[in-house]
């Protein structure tokens, strides 16, 4: 077994909710935030760029790329927003970052906000977590105290503050676009892009918008250097990467690793699966359908591991059973803004339930991936295209799952008829 | 009305961009959305009723005129469902004689289905007022919600 590589992003233990969070606070060095106001912009940037950081929340747009749009806009008014949202099923890494090193975060929120010259920050979280707001809102008083936000702070001589909030959970909220719309107090439904957040994000100005993974990079990037960065992990794929491994496994959690770990090593590091390895969901039900010819395969960018969140399954689960509950959840959670994600879902929805009433798998399964084409070509945003790419695939890789259910049984996962 | 009804609504008076951080404040109070404060947004905040039932049920807010005092989230993500979560809430519900997703006869319990609430290393998830609870012995969970509502 390959073994599990030491921790730069996670390596701490918990800091909240362990009555530690003075003693972090007092501890924490902030040494990338002192670097980084000794550098310009310009400067940051450069290292950014050279780390080759993409976003870690499963878009991987290049993260220097990001910050330096936001930087060159005409526009004054700028944000800086961290997505905490973490509403793909199946992931919690940015909870575990959180509870273990919240100050990351924030320092890398004051880094942006000054490479960008933005003036205010927010930092939207999952509904569900209450301890955490409460912490960062203790350690956010802390920074006011110490003048390492609020008015004039540090050397900067510039106003940066932060806010805290937490969304009420839909799916949809951790869309870029769509969590703008939460902050601003509305319906989280996405926009049509041109324009970009980086040009028109909160409140129609430019924003950098950083998953709190990403953000947590940052101040290890400043602190030792973009090439040191880089070096870690293969091509294309830099830097430490957290996945968040759940489903028919030992031991569920999160791991670090570089990028060229494999599911094998993930679910060895994991204690090994309970029963045989069936398949896995790479980046979750919105993400790629992982069969046993994939476990060696590395987990990088180039092989769409996104977001990092792994979910196994064993050969006890029915594969029709999952292809149904994806759809559910997906046309639970649409926006219900644009026309062809609207009608789209409800077909798909109901492939799905009325699935015992077919006599074939062919007819149903060239319907639906019908239906992810036409919703990769017109829909608003990416959730529904998204949401309908996995049941194909399933189809496609366990069709004997799907006609068990034509005959009327399944003694699997039952069947409703 | 009660006192602090007014002091969670008011505390945000003309903002209405601040409708979702008045919305998580009376979640947090009061386990659900207090029908009472649906005029008083719309006074404080400026917002139409249509406005505010729009975002609220956007959002899947609760909205009641009861008083619930225990508000038990069940997740049904994709991890937790690959842990009989269905099967959690339909033994929970049955032992406490609610449906899923509607308050209590009683107006004092909300049993609901929700969408990932990133527990997923401790699925199947559930959270009592918020609170983690682990949901491997329900006789245990259906203890700590009779204590609740005590």
């Amino acid at each position: 077994m390959r073994p599990l590589p030491t921790p730069v992003l996670i390596g701490n233990p918990p800091v909240i909710g362990a009555g530690q969070l003075r003693d972090y606070y007092l501890g924490y060095p902030f040494n990338a935030l002192q670097k980084a106001v000794s550098l310009s912009p310009t400067e940051i940037i450069a290292e950014l760029k050279a780390s080759g950081l993409r976003g870690r929340g499963g878009a991987a747009y290049p993260i220097g790329l990001k910050w330096e749009s936001v930087m060159n806009q005409p526009e004054p008014m700028r944000y800086v927003v961290a997505n905490g949202e973490e509403g793909e099923p199946g992931t919690f890494k940015d909870r575990i970052l959180l509870e273990r090193n919240p100050l990351a975060v924030i320092e890398a929120m004051i880094i942006a906000a000054y490479t960008v010259n933005a003036r205010e920050g927010y930092i939207y979280l999952n509904h569900s977590y209450r301890e955490i707001a409460q912490a960062l809102e203790q350690l956010l008083h802390w920074l006011r105290e110490d003048h390492r936000l609020g008015d004039k702070i540090l050397n900067w001589q510039c106003n940066f503050d932060i806010q805290v909030r937490r969304g009420r959970q839909r799916y949809i909220s951790g869309e870029e676009t769509a969590l703008f719309r939460a902050l601003e107090g509305r319906r989280a439904e996405p926009s049509s892009r041109p324009p970009y957040p980086t040009e028109q994000g909160l409140w129609h100005k430019p924003t950098v918008i950083n998953n709190i993974e990403t953000l947590s990079c940052v101040p290890l990037i400043i602190e030792k250097g973009g090439k040191w960065f880089a070096a870690l992990g293969p091509e294309g794929s830099h830097g430490p990467k957290l996945y968040s491994l759940t489903g028919d496994i030992q031991h569920p959690g999160v791991y670090e690793s570089t990028m060229d770990a494999s599911l094998r090593d993930l679910i060895e590091w994991a204690g090994g699966m309970t029963g045989k390895f069936k398949g896995a969901f790479l980046s979750g039900p919105s993400g790629r359908l992982c069969l046993p010819d994939d476990l060696d395969q590395p987990l990088t960018v180039q092989n769409c591991c996104g977001n990092g969140t792994v979910i196994v399954f064993n050969d006890t689960r029915c594969a029709a059973d999952l292809a149904r509950h994806i759809t559910d959840f997906f046309f639970a959670e649409h926006c219900g803004q644009c026309l062809p994600g609207r009608e789209s879902m409800k077909q798909a929805k109901s492939l799905m339930d009325n699935l015992e009433r077919q006599t074939s798998l062919a007819p149903m399964q060239k319907r639906y991936g019908a239906l992810h084409v036409l919703l990769q070509n017109s829909s608003k945003c990416g959730l529904c295209s998204s949401g309908t790419r996995m049941a194909p695939a399933l189809m496609q890789a366990f069709p004997e799952d799907f006609s068990r259910h034509f005959q009327g049984k399944c003694a699997v996962c039952g069947s409703r008829v | 009305m009660s006192q602090t009804l007014q002091q969670i609504i008011s505390a945000h008076a003309g903002k209405p961009d601040e409708l979702l951080v008045v919305a998580e404040q009376l979640m947090d109070h009061y386990q659900a959305i207090p029908i009472a404060a649906l005029e008083l947004m719309q006074q404080s905040l400026g917002l139409t009723a249509t406005e505010i039932q729009s975002i609220l049920s956007f959002y899947h807010y609760p909205v009641t005129d009861k008083a619930v005092k225990c508000h038990v989230e069940v997740c049904g993500a994709l991890s937790c469902h690959l842990k009989s979560s269905d099967d959690v809430l339909k033994r929970l519900c049955r032992t406490l004689n609610v449906t899923p997703g509607q308050v209590s006869d009683d107006g004092r319990l909300l049993v609901a289905k929700v969408e990932c609430l990133s527990d997923c290393d401790r699925a199947p998830a559930l959270h009592i007022n918020g609170q983690r609870v682990s949901a491997a012995d329900l006789d245990a969970v259906v203890k700590r919600i009779h204590e609740v509502l005590a």
